[in-house]
């Protein structure tokens, strides 16, 4: 029996963890999963820090989640203040939580084409994902880590001009999306590499409690925007997408076709768009108690809790991060796996691992 | 598969996609956060802005009444340029600051 | 003396052919993805920077096995590429053996260093040589069939053996490792396969290897089913020209896995091959 080392290092893995398979021949015998590479140790960070000086820190936890990490954040310190914020306010910061939900899954996809060796496809991907980077950076001024939300509101406006930007940007994408889920569906070879291939059933998914697009492709109905509405989701009308099948493609398919969701739900929210002013006052201190918040990041959901004795510095913030949650579920997914097929199933999950280690 | 083949011959008649950066220039667009801009007549040194920042960049002169930004920490976040009462400190569009020689703390104005 | 002057400027040829083709090959498949690709002559460049580089040999290894084998691979390429380029009739025998000797040499590179990587990529290779072999061999007994003598002769053969160029044509793409058979060498799943632990000139002459193979093998192609011409410049473009249909292939396919290779091999370019056998052996 080979141990044959997934390690920190491979042209496999965007970020560092540890998979180590104990294989027979080409079959996976044992898995042995280590984590802790990316630690910097921002909850201890937070305990130091004003909370109003807090939501920079939270938002640079992780590239490609990071507008869901400032939205939670700032729900949690409103939740603590007690403040209600504007539905202009609200209505921007789903715009941009969706746009960034585009970008992630658009990563994936050209990841997972990447790793099965399907390079035209894995370029094609991020070149519309450029697209939808130009719109963030009209909306915000940067590409990743856009610091829209803030405590009582976001910080900048979306007016005519920039939304005319917004849907052009969707109009292009759309056609291409919809014929390159076109191609997953049907192409042979993509078939035969992501069929049938890491599967995770539905009894499973509920016993290692996946959130996400992992949950929903193994038929689980969860979704924060569904089940505790926050922001404008209460006002939109919009589907979740759930597959049945539970292997790579049906994850594939179900992160693709959330992307023709979420520019559904960016055309009625710019549509729909309330007046209004775009911040609150706030008083500068907290008050005490335990609070929490919820949202749905691209990878699933994100969960924020705080404890506080009043003052300034927030006494205790945890985070638990929906990477947290889903990486348990490897050790069943890649038993009696070919070791060609390790990798794939490992990227199937999405893993952030900046997000996982804080 | 008859798609790929159709989208690749047709990209081989195109221009590539690729912009050659630092040969033709890039624009970007109107509330980029870039390199900050100080006018020393419009600040009544509040203060406010060393309060706000979240690492600690700014430093205020009460005396001079100048402020001094360590461009190594700062994070280009915008909160001071939120919070100051008279729009002293405003973010450009300048994001190419990278110098060739050493210079210990890189610090601006 | 003339032979060996000959030889080197043979294989001063054939360096410089294989760089060429992979600065073209990657500049076509970045074209056909919309973005700029390197410049033709990198692979020049990138040879020169690894003459300068230490090699390091691993502690866990055998050394003269790790020097030698890389070399020894470009070798039986080389006289591979003499035989075709010069004889009037070629031993199918001597042929065969040369084109068995080169996968045998990759297979002796992966086993030189004991690592996972290495191992798993030589193992693969074992696989994929055994069972993509067999229809070339197939269809080099087709044409001496045909000429009824082991001795074969260049000569323009696709008109009566169409099956069996067809399944010489499938099995370049997998004994050369490309795209969607570049299982050996999967950068994403076995960092680089058989090439792991190499480093300066050995990498080099790795990439040389693996860069020579496709003309090497489409010149055998080109002289024994499409003629070989009087002009040596047309007979060196058409291999030239032919390769890039290699390039187009890779561009547009996924990789497989080693077992659905294999079923591949076994049931579609094996009987492809037999059945010319069968006719050309019928009278």
């Amino acid at each position: 029996m080979t141990v044959f080392p997934i390690g920190p290092q491979h042209p496999a893995l965007l970020e560092p963890f540890s998979v180590k398979v104990d294989t027979e021949g080409e079959r996976v015998k044992g898995v042995e999963i280590r984590l802790g590479y990316a630690h910097r140790g921002i909850e201890k960070l937070f305990e130091n820090m004003n909370f109003y000086k807090t939501i920079p820190l939270a938002e640079r936890i992780c590239g490609i989640c990071s507008g869901a990490h400032t939205i939670c954040c700032s729900q949690i310190f409103e939740n603590c203040l007690n403040l209600e914020i504007s539905n202009r306010a609200k209505c921007i910061r789903t715009i941009v939580a969706e746009l960034e939900r585009i970008h992630s899954h658009l990563l994936f996809a050209g990841e997972l084409m990447h790793i099965i060796g399907f390079k035209t496809l894995f370029m094609f991907f991020w070149k519309i994902r450029e697209y939808v980077l130009d719109a963030l950076e009209t909306i915000s001024g940067n590409r990743i880590n856009y610091s829209m939300s803030t405590i009582g509101g976001v910080r900048r406006d979306i007016d005519e001009k920039i939304s005319k930007i917004t849907l052009n940007c969707l109009d292009k994408i759309e056609n291409k999306v919809r014929e390159y889920i076109r191609e997953c569906e049907g192409d042979k070879l993509i078939k035969l590499r992501t069929e049938g291939i890491g599967l995770l059933s539905k009894s499973e998914a509920r016993k290692y409690c996946c959130v996400g697009p992992v949950a929903r492709a193994s038929s689980l109905e969860i979704d924060v925007r569904k089940d505790i509405p926050y922001a404008f989701y209460g006002s939109i009308d919009f589907d979740i997408v759930v597959f049945d099948e539970g292997d790579v493609k049906a994850r594939l398919l179900a992160r693709l076709y959330e992307i023709l969701e979420s520019i559904e739900i960016i055309k009625q929210a710019i549509k729909n768009m309330p007046d209004g002013n775009i911040k609150t006052r706030f008083p500068w201190k907290l008050n005490e108690g335990e609070f929490m918040a919820c949202v749905e990041a691209p990878r699933g959901e994100l969960f924020y809790y705080l404890f506080s004795k009043g003052g300034l510095k927030p006494y205790r913030m945890r985070i638990r991060t929906p990477t947290y949650a889903n990486i348990a579920s490897l050790e069943v997914m890649l038993q009696d796996a070919n070791i060609a097929d390790v990798p794939v199933i490992i990227s199937s999950i999405d893993p952030c691992i900046s997000c996982l280690d804080r | 598969m008859i798609r790929i083949i159709k989208e690749c011959l047709a990209n081989l008649a195109k221009k590539p996609f690729t912009r050659n950066y630092p040969r033709e220039a890039v624009d970007v667009p109107e509330c980029f956060r870039g390199l900050h801009s100080y006018d020393r007549d419009k600040c009544i040194a509040c203060g406010l802005c060393e309060r706000v920042c979240p690492t600690d960049a700014i430093k205020v002169d009460r005396v001079k009444r100048r402020i001094t930004i360590n461009i190594g920490r700062c994070i280009f976040c915008g909160y001071c340029q939120d919070i100051c009462p008279k729009g002293a400190i405003k973010l450009t569009k300048r994001f190419e600051i990278i110098k060739t020689n050493e210079e210990k703390n890189f610090s601006s104005r | 003396m003339h032979i060996m002057f000959g030889q080197i400027i043979l294989g001063l040829i054939a360096f410089a052919l294989a760089m060429l083709y992979e600065g073209i090959d990657r500049k076509i498949h970045a074209r056909m993805q919309n973005r700029r690709g390197p410049s033709i002559f990198q692979p020049f460049f990138d040879f020169a920077k690894l003459i300068k580089k230490e090699i390091i040999i691993p502690r866990w290894s055998n050394k003269n096995l790790l020097l030698l084998s890389p070399i020894f691979a470009i070798a039986a390429l080389l006289l591979i590429f003499t035989i075709v380029l010069t004889q009037e009739s070629v031993n199918i025998i001597i042929l065969v053996y040369f084109l068995l000797l080169s996968a045998a040499f990759t297979i002796i590179m992966g086993f030189s260093v004991i690592s996972p990587f290495m191992s798993i990529g030589a193992i693969r290779e074992i696989l994929l040589v055994v069972s993509c072999e067999i229809p070339i061999i197939l269809s080099l007994i087709a044409v001496a069939v045909k000429q009824s003598s082991l001795y074969i002769q260049p000569g323009v053969f696709i008109l009566a053996l169409p099956f069996s160029g067809l399944a010489f044509l499938l099995s370049i793409l997998g004994k050369s490792s490309r795209t969607p058979f570049d299982i050996p060498e999967a950068e994403t799943e076995i960092v680089a396969g058989y090439a792991t632990e190499l480093s300066g000139i050995l990498l080099g002459f790795a990439r040389i290897f693996s860069n020579l193979k496709i003309p090497v093998l489409i010149s055998v192609f080109v002289t024994f089913f499409l003629g070989r011409p009087d002009s040596m410049l047309i007979y060196i473009s058409e291999i030239f020209f032919l390769s890039f249909v290699v390039t187009i292939i890779r561009t547009i396919t996924a990789r497989l896995r080693i077992d659905q290779a294999l079923k591949f091999f076994i049931f579609i370019a094996i009987p492809l091959a037999m059945i010319d056998v069968i006719r050309a052996s019928m009278p």
